[in-house]
């Protein structure tokens, strides 16, 4: 108990409380639509795309000589961000003659960007170290500058699902109904994945890889099983979200684990309870 | 009766391979229009260039909406039915099995979808669009099981739930991809009988895909006949002849009458 109260004071405790618990409402509340279109590797995919970003963007400033070592080089970001999206927005695409099921398409970026990411770190003097933090990233080195990103990104994702849930609703659910009513739905689903790739491509930087695949589809999950309405099941993500992340922070800080895996953990305890409870 | 909508010369496929060619035919206002033929003849592609979601390959689909209905649309005038979504108002009841079970969403709240064109975005459903939806269910006979969940329902009962739906948004055009796929024959008469029930309360135009000729032998007033590439339309009287059906299926087929009802026999 004492040392959960002197975690509280410590300012980069802080700091990383409200940083993983944006990145926990915003990848819960997507995760409800990610789970029900039944695309969960989009996280993945996204997340291996974004690291390639980096990677690339390592070896294109190695090539110009302009990195400095043990630092990202300016392009990594930006990099990172374009691709993501890009890689989003590729996946959002529904030709209703579609050669390929979306999961392969998916599971061919997923393979494709891992491949690359390792083949150009081989390449690139230093970039490993880069990328595995990347990966992994460290909730626990955000800055306030990074917060307030973060609130700005979750300000901008917030307010378009506020004014756009039913027809990200619509869209995913019955999408030819939708383009009967007269919806655009190629649209409203490119900009659905738009703001999965933006959240992706931003929390990554914060919570790592592991961290937002898992709440891109632990929380979702665990509210699915209780079985509630549409909204209520977005709200219960969002809240078993925050509520394992921080509960993971506070366990690896008295336990003196990573932080990361600890949320991931409490994610799975939480869904396992949730599991319980619908089979009792 | 007046023309609704209109097939012109239209070639309908996938990836530039035609399943359909040179379509020509029009639905009247407030008809009973039945699409019959066997599994893969192309009756879910009529229906999706149909609601604009399928582009054709050739020709146009075209509609006409009344004088006064529209403000973007030239009066009485045909319009493109792929470059104006929407405009004549659809309601769209697909094939069975095509919406996913995982969404936790009750009766009320796909029912409610009917009205999210009409809503425009940003608008919230308000207490016409909930009167709406509630006469809906109660057309359908649904009205106790608004707050169930879809996933929880039988399959009639979803299919309900989605004419339901179709109702919610005020359709001109009822499009039902066979409704009364996998129904028992009282689900299947129960569906029919409510359909031809709305059409005449309501007025609705009706579009009735199945492939049992004889569900439609006696509601629909126009068919067409899929079959192998092939298409036969003319009223319900020409069309259900032995000498029609013989020639297009290539087998013996007799046409009975029992209690003033036609009945296809093979
Ligand atoms: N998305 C698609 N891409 C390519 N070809 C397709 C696609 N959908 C349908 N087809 C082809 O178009 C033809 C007509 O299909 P359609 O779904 O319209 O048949 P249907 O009459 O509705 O059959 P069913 O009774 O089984 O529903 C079939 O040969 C099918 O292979
Ligand atoms: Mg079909």
């Amino acid at each position: 108990m004492n040392k959960l109260l002197e975690m509280l004071q410590q300012d980069f405790m802080l700091r990383t409380l409200a940083g993983t618990g944006i990145v926990a409402l915003l990848c819960s509340y997507l995760g409800v639509f990610i789970v029900l279109r039944r695309a969960v590797f989009v996280g993945a995919a996204l997340s291996q795309v974004s690291s390639f970003g980096v990677a690339l963007a390592l070896f294109l400033c190695g090539c110009w000589g302009g990195a400095a070592h043990g630092e990202l080089p300016w392009l990594a970001h930006p990099m990172a961000l374009i691709l993501t999206v890009g890689a989003a927005l590729l996946f959002a695409a529904q030709p209703r003659e579609r050669r390929l099921p979306r999961e392969t398409i998916i599971g061919v970026a997923y393979a494709a960007a891992g491949a690359l990411t390792i083949l150009v770190v081989a390449v690139s003097a230093g970039a490993e170290a880069q990328v595995v933090n990347l990966l992994f990233g460290n909730v626990l080195t955000i800055s306030d500058t990074g917060i307030v990103g973060l609130g700005v990104l979750a300000l901008l994702i917030g307010g378009t699902h506020a004014a756009f849930f039913k027809e990200f609703l619509f869209v995913s659910f019955d999408p030819d109904m939708a383009q009967a009513l007269g919806l655009r739905a190629r649209w409203w689903n490119a900009l659905l994945f738009l703001t999965i790739g933006l959240t992706v491509a931003f929390t990554i930087r914060v919570a790592g890889a592991l961290v937002v695949f898992s709440f891109l589809v632990l929380p979702a999950a665990t509210a699915l099983l209780l079985r509630g309405t549409m909204r209520m099941t977005c709200v219960v993500a969002m809240l078993v979200g925050v509520l394992s992340s921080a509960g993971g922070i506070a366990v690896s800080y008295v336990a003196d684990l990573p932080s990361g895996p600890a949320i991931v953990c409490v994610n799975a305890g939480l869904l396992a309870l949730a599991g319980l409870w619908r089979a009792r | 009766m007046n023309d609704l909508i209109r097939f012109d010369h239209v070639t309908l496929g996938y990836r530039r391979r035609a399943v359909l060619r040179e379509l020509r035919f029009a639905i009247g206002a407030g008809e009973f229009f039945g699409i019959v033929g066997a599994n893969g003849s192309g009756k879910t592609t009529i229906l999706r260039a149909l609601l604009g979601i399928l582009r054709p390959l050739s020709g146009n689909v075209l509609a006409r909406v009344e004088p006064g209905e529209s403000e973007s649309l030239p009066d009485g005038g045909w319009f493109d039915l792929c470059a104006s979504p929407g405009a004549l108002r659809f309601g769209y009841v697909p094939q069975r099995g095509f919406l996913d079970d995982i969404y936790p969403l009750r009766v009320f709240d796909i029912t409610m979808m009917g009205r999210y064109g009409a809503l425009g975005f940003l608008a919230r459903p308000g207490a016409r669009d909930r009167q709406l939806v509630e006469q809906s269910l109660a057309h359908v006979g649904l009205a106790e099981l608004a707050g169930r969940r879809y996933a929880d329902l039988s399959g009639g009962q979803k299919q309900r739930v989605l004419i339901a739906r179709a109702l919610a948004s005020e359709a001109r055009v009822l499009v039902l991809d066979e409704p009364t796929d996998g129904m028992d024959i009282e689900g299947r008469c129960g569906i029919l009988d409510l359909i031809c029930r709305l059409r005449t309360e309501l007025g609705v135009t009706v579009v009735f895909v199945t492939h049992h000729l004889n569900e439609l032998s006696n509601a629909a007033q126009r068919l067409l006949l899929l079959h192998e590439g092939t298409m036969q339309i003319g009223t319900a009287d020409e069309i259900l002849t032995s000498a029609v059906l013989e020639r297009v299926y290539g087998v013996p087929v007799r046409v009975e009458q029992f209690d003033g009802k036609r009945v296809v026999l093979t």
